[in-house]
């Protein structure tokens, strides 16, 4: 065995060229295999960092609404203490939502991302503090002395890993906190959020907030008991659910039943088929590359058919001879996916970097031993997939034909031949398949691209400020800071006008309300209509240039003493006030205690794609922000440049002249959050179209390969149909239509293979269909010009062949 | 019929030298002559029946054929001379190893752009000439040496030429074979057909009524 590795060692020396080209089609086909397994590792098929993960999951509610059904893992806290204390199948729940709080210390302040969690969660997670304690229900129920635990990244950054910060206290949107736990690094919760920086009590929130039953903001996470089936926990949780819609049906009337998820496949939900495709991609590009080889060695073979035969006529048998071509191959592969090991390790990182946010432990993606190990499987079995074929096929004992083919320099036969011509066909399959959904994730992002969000985001700045909430705990207060706010903001010079709005369009924050519009047949509350519920400052329109349709914008008139207002969008008119004009209808948005505003409408705006480009909008109502006010307010500003120059020092400067603890952020391009919302099928379209690119490129060498081949094989031929009386441009043609009938058998193999399998992808596609016809003419077109350049090539040579020459063989 | 005068044929080599494969060939050959070219290995045999099969274009000189001058033909009007013309017979037979003795008789049709029917009727009377009908099915490598150069000889005959070319036609035969297809040829010439062979075999060369003597370039 030894001396068949040095042999075949020799022999891949002696032929550089050939063996570079394996092992780089090698290094291609493993290298993009292996970067793409190590994202699946990472975040397929790593666990949570968390105790007996599998245990842990998210208890989504079913709701049935006018459109059917509806899941959504929004609660109320009255519902979560139902379940939480009347379920004997999970052993522990919590609930949670995002907050957000200003950091003060001396002149300065920062603004943290957060989480409030009931104190269930240390329990649920099953993570102890690395430092100090988790909080306790009675740290929960003590509001006057307040705790937060810290995560490790925080603790680092900001108090640079100081373990005496237990039991200091620190100011939290101006109350004092202190610190009692800090997590250990790799914590985080909730998974898919990278930037929490501190955890505390949800109940802080008090029961003005947490009391009302049809306030649906929570998420709640439970733990299985161990050995508890998930049916039976979903079976219990939905009979509570039940149980409340009986009880409280002003609220739960439609709160119908649970939905239980395990936590890992909620987060992953999303992103599993577009890596699950990826994945597919991959390994169809892994198996034209051992094609490739596969036609390489087979020509290479041919060309030492006499060598083998030799052997044999010495007695080798010919699992001997099987072993010998065998041992090449392997050496190939193992070169081969070192090579591709290499590139896996440097595609990681752009894999890391170009990844869209919100995958568990993206920024951890590494080759590690896991990776090491399936790359060294796949080299393996690429070397069956390539090298065995190959192998059988010339080791078939013939070894008179052969030395006398050896003698007259002839090469290959029929079998050969049908195998390499199978081989192209797979190739040109393969390809087409790729190729074509490459060119519908191509298409469906541009058509994302291309969809008006109902704003113009261009030269349009934004940031989010926090309002102290000891400094300014009334709502006049807040309405005459931001106000105060804006007005310098829009003074800045550069700056065209300045607006606000809460939550931000793309921003991945929702706020909705259920309302009753005037005119319709009465509801029990928990059976009203929701819209999506924004509050707005004046000129916000005007700032994102969102068209005002009917009435008029909200203006500074629309004050907290003045009539109550609201301005909703076309989805909203056409919804609730069809046949009518929606311009002085009142809509009554359902407030706590069985309470409710009623506003007047007052304008309508055009729709536009708040939660997500993909999906078009459904209704919305803005309200005064001088109506609603809170401490939160996403400031936009519309600027004639987005050269940041002296800018963010302009609104610095202007919101510290009103309140210099204010928390500035650095300003960001709203384009930002469009780009956000782009980058998952971005990322998923490029890397199908590299891999795709890749495929191609190595169909058009494989096709190259075989018709080259061909030639140089039929030299003796074309040279005997030259002498007699064929023209160059007729040889021309023959070899043209010899790779050209392969292409097309392989077209409409691919074609038909795409037709079905494409159709896995229907998930990722926006505004196009998985049998895109234009897509498929276009990618069948750029396939055959391509097979055709690379079949040009060698027939070009078959119109050289010199006649004289090539009957001088014998 | 054909005329050389001072026909040449060299390759380049290095440093500016010529190595010359014919030299000051003068030659005329008239119609319904039977032809030998003989010499040693190496002497230009091959080339010469090369430049006169227009298949080598890198000579100087002149070459009439019927009074045509094709040293001043372009290669496409060359390439028309000869598919009408010539017909070439080779040593090693060079049939298509795929194609059936019948579609090996169909090729120089098809590339004369003959049309489907007219093959049929010229192929299927070809075989009946040469007595080859039983094998018209059959693949070369079921035939022969004989019957793969008989199958040769009817193929560079089925375009009806005046000129046959032929290289060693019996140097990969044994005896018998080889007298059959010199008796072949014979009987071809008497019936018209210019015959030009390159041959080692003094045997053969004896069918032709001609011999022409070749040694390093030159005719001697």
């Amino acid at each position: 065995m030894l001396t068949d590795l040095k042999y075949a060692f020799r022999m891949l020396v002696k032929a550089p060229i050939f063996t570079a080209i394996a092992i780089l089609t090698l290094a291609l086909g493993i290298g993009a295999n292996s970067a793409i397994f190590s994202v699946i590792d990472t975040v397929l098929l790593r666990p949570l960092p968390f105790k007996n993960p599998d245990e842990i999951v998210n208890i989504w509610g079913r709701y049935a609404n006018d459109s059917g059904s509806l899941r959504g893992n929004v609660h109320s806290f009255p519902d979560y203490v139902d379940l939480r204390d009347q379920s004997q199948s999970m052993a522990a729940m919590a609930a949670y939502t995002r907050t957000a709080a200003t950091l003060t210390y001396g002149d300065d302040a920062k603004y943290l991302e957060g989480i409030a969690i009931t104190p269930e969660a240390f329990d649920v997670l099953g993570v102890p503090p690395l430092l100090g304690r988790a909080f306790t229900k009675e740290d929960a129920r003590n509001d006057a002395n307040r705790v937060v635990v810290l995560t490790y990244p925080f603790w680092k950054s900001a108090f640079a890993g100081d373990s005496k910060i237990i039991g200091q206290q620190v100011i939290l949107s101006g109350r004092p906190h202190t610190v009692i736990g800090v997590m250990p690094p790799g914590w985080k919760f909730p998974i898919e959020d990278e930037h929490i920086e501190y955890a505390l009590p949800l109940e802080y929130f008090g029961m003005q907030v947490l009391g009302n039953r049809g306030s649906h903001f929570l998420t709640v996470v439970g733990r299985l008991k161990p050995g508890m089936a998930i049916e039976k926990a979903e079976a219990e949780l939905t009979a509570i659910a039940g149980r409340l819609s009986k009880q409280y049906p002003d609220t739960n009337m439609n709160f119908t039943g649970t939905a239980l998820v395990k936590l890992h496949s909620d987060i992953v939900g999303d992103v599993r088929p577009a890596l699950l495709v990826l994945l597919g991609a991959v390994a169809l590009v892994l198996l034209i590359a051992c094609a490739n080889v596969a036609n390489l060695l087979l020509a290479r073979a041919a060309s030492r058919s006499r060598e083998i035969a030799i052997r044999t006529a010495l007695g080798a048998s010919r699992a001997l001879v099987i072993r010998q071509l065998l041992c090449e191959s392997l050496l190939l592969a193992i070169f081969g996916g070192g090579a591709g090991l290499l590139l896996a390790w440097w595609g990681v990182d752009l894999l890391g970097a170009a990844g869209p946010q919100g995958l568990p432990h993206l920024g951890q993606i590494k080759v590690n031993l896991s990776v090491c190990v399936f790359t060294f499987v796949l080299a393996i079995g690429s070397t069956l997939l390539f090298g065995l074929i190959p192998a059988l096929q010339v080791s078939r004992p013939a070894v008179n034909e052969s030395l006398q083919q050896g003698a007259k320099g002839s090469t290959g036969g029929l079998h050969t031949n049908r195998l390499r011509a199978f081989l192209v066909v797979s190739q040109v399959s393969l390809s087409l398949l790729l190729l074509a959904g490459a060119g519908l994730l191509i298409k469906s992002f541009f058509n994302l691209r291309a969809t008006n969000p109902g704003f113009d985001p261009v030269r349009v700045m934004t940031m989010t400020l926090n309002l102290s909430r000891t400094r300014y705990p009334e709502a006049d207060q807040q309405t005459r800071t931001y106000d105060a706010i804006i007005d310098k903001l829009a003074a800045i010079p550069g700056v065209s006008s300045a607006g606000g709005v809460n939550p931000i369009p793309l921003g991945d924050n929702q706020r909705s309300s259920s309302f009753m519009p005037s005119g319709a047949a009465p509801l029990p509350r928990g059976n009203h209509p929701s819209a999506s519920y924004l509050l707005v400052k004046p000129d916000y329109f005007k700032t994102m240039k969102i068209p005002i349709l009917q009435g008029r914008a909200i203006t500074r008139a629309d004050a907290n003493n003045s009539p109550l207002v609201i301005m909703i969008n076309e989805a909203f008119a056409q919804k609730h006030f069809a046949g009518k004009n929606p311009i002085g209808q009142q809509v009554m948005v359902d407030q706590s205690e069985n309470k409710f505003d009623t506003r007047e409408v007052v304008g309508v705006v055009a729709n536009t794609r708040h939660d997500s480009l993909a999906r078009p909008q459904g209704p919305e109502m803005y309200v005064p922000f001088a109506q609603d006010p809170g401490r939160s307010l996403d400031i936009v500003l519309r600027v004639s440049s987005t050269n940041l120059v002296g800018l963010n020092a302009d609104v610095k400067r202007a919101i510290h002249e009103i309140d210099k603890d204010i928390y500035v952020p650095v300003l960001a391009p709203m384009t930002r959050f469009v780009d956000t919302h782009l980058a998952q099928p971005k990322f998923n379209m490029m890397l199908l179209a590299v891999f795709a690119g890749v495929a191609m490129v190595l169909a058009a060498i494989g096709i190259y390969g075989v018709i080259a081949y061909s030639v140089t094989q039929r030299t003796r031929e074309i040279g005997i149909r030259m002498a007699l009386g064929a023209r160059r441009t007729q040889m021309l043609g023959m070899v043209l239509r010899q790779s050209m009938t392969l292409v097309v058998i392989g077209l409409v193999i691919g074609f038909l293979i795409a037709l079905g399998a494409t159709r896995v992808m229907t998930t990722l596609l926006y505004g196009v269909g998985a049998n895109d016809i234009s897509i498929y003419a276009l990618v069948i077109a750029l396939l055959s010009g391509a097979a055709m350049l690379a079949s040009y090539v060698p027939a070009r040579r078959a119109m050289k062949v010199d006649p004289m020459v090539a009957l001088r063989y014998e | 019929m054909i005329s050389l005068k001072h026909l040449e044929r060299f390759y380049p080599l290095a440093k500016g030298k010529f190595f010359y494969v014919l030299r000051d060939i003068n030659l005329d050959v008239e119609e319904g002559d039977f032809v030998s070219i003989m010499g040693p290995s190496g002497a230009g045999k091959s080339s010469l029946l090369h430049v006169l099969g227009m298949h080598d274009h890198a000579w100087s000189g002149e070459y009439f054929f019927d009074d045509v001058g094709v040293h001043a033909l372009k290669p496409k009007e060359r390439a028309a001379l000869r598919n009408e013309k010539i017909g070439f017979v080779f040593q090693a037979y060079h049939l298509l190893d795929d194609l059936t003795v019948y579609e090996n008789l169909d090729i120089p049709l098809s590339y004369r752009h003959v049309n489907k029917a007219g093959r049929d009727s010229i192929v299927c009377d070809t075989l009946d000439k040469f007595h080859i009908v039983g094998k018209k099915d059959l693949y070369p490598r079921q035939l022969s040496g004989g019957q793969q150069q008989l199958v040769s000889i009817a193929r560079a005959m089925i375009a009806n030429p005046k000129l046959i070319l032929a290289d060693e036609p019996t140097g990969n035969l044994h005896s018998d074979q080889g007298k059959e297809i010199m008796e072949m040829f014979k009987s071809l010439n008497s019936q018209g057909t210019t015959i030009i062979q390159v041959t080692h075999s003094d045997v053969n060369a004896a069918y032709g009524n001609r011999i022409i003597q070749l040694r390093d370039g030159f005719i001697v």
